[in-house]
């Protein structure tokens, strides 16, 4: 049976690149913590020569080599293959669209929170009359948060071509998309209340944390959205 | 997302076909990811989805899907 055997090769496939992706992934944690030691006893050394010279910050610096290296190596040598490229072209046009929109929902929340914590800097600023042209900027930025992810989850504010857009739905999106919501829902009212009570007890602070409070139940729907839509298929 | 009471025979009806997930995807117009949650039990189908899937297979809904109980 042609579609039995298809069947077996493509777990076996899966298998194999569940295997390579979970080296690999470890690699990377690997060399990034290794290579991260390494410029943290770079950092130390050149602010106190003398302390640079004592043992712990060249063994430091020495065992982040070889663990950045190892894990170099490591993540090298399980790059994408031959089982990624086949299980790669098994997928239709629909899938890798679906796949880009997740990568792209999660690549933006991370932006989104790191734009918050500055946003909240610069409150820090405009809050004790110091502000810039870019503390106010930034400030002002938070609210697109509010506006820009909703509409992304929601399907209406996609701005990719048109006929890659038709893709983009499909029989469960509006399954996901109502629990995205619902649990983005929930993360805006957590932080909606811990706002209120900030302003409660520590009235100055709410210019200040009002936008780390509140930014993350603004990209939650799209966060949960790439989860479930990744959960719902083991297999990718 | 899914119904525990619903089973379905949509993996044996897709193999004696001799088509891959992807390929009925493209009949029917879903996501592989689609049919494969289908095929495991993890989603529902709506009826539009049921029938569509009975038409490209050639078979009834009821010898697709059944109830458990």
């Amino acid at each position: 049976m042609a579609s039995g055997t298809n069947e077996e090769r493509r777990a076996e496939l899966v298998r194999t690149e569940r295997r390579r992706r979970r080296i690999y992934a470890a690699g990377a944690f690997a060399s990034s913590t290794g290579f991260a030691a390494v410029a943290c006893a770079g950092v130390l050394a050149l602010a106190d020569e003398e302390v640079g010279a004592a043992p712990p910050l060249w063994l430091l610096g020495a065992v982040g080599v070889l663990i950045g290296a190892a894990g170099l190596v490591a993540a090298w040598r399980s790059r994408p293959g031959e089982a990624a490229a086949e299980l790669e072209a098994g997928l239709t046009r629909r899938d890798r669209v679906q796949r880009s929109r997740n990568a792209t929902f999660l690549t933006f929340a991370a932006s989104a929170l790191a734009m918050a914590a500055v946003a909240a800097n610069s409150g820090l600023h405009v809050q004790a009359g110091e502000g810039e042209g870019f503390d106010h900027l930034w400030v002002a930025g938070v609210p697109l948060l509010f506006v820009v992810f909703p509409l992304a989850v929601a399907g209406r504010g996609w701005w990719g071509r048109a006929d890659v857009r038709k893709w983009l739905e499909d029989e469960f999106t509006p399954l996901l998309r109502g629990r995205a919501f619902q649990v983005g829902y929930f993360g805006l009212l957590a932080g909606a209340l811990a706002l209120y009570f900030v302003g409660l007890y520590r009235p100055e602070w709410v210019g200040v944390v009002g936008p780390a409070l509140l930014a993350p139940g603004a990209v939650l729907p799209a966060v949960w959205f790439a989860v479930l839509d990744r959960r719902a298929d083991p297999d990718e | 997302m899914s119904d525990a009471r619903l089973g379905n025979r949509l993996k044996e009806a897709r193999a004696e076909q001799g088509l891959t997930q992807a390929e009925l995807a493209l009949k029917v117009k879903v996501s592989r990811k689609t049919i494969n949650t289908v095929e495991n039990g993890v989603f529902t189908p709506s009826t539009t989805l049921a029938l569509t899937l009975a038409r490209a297979l050639d078979r009834r809904v009821e010898d697709l899907f059944y109830l458990l109980d």
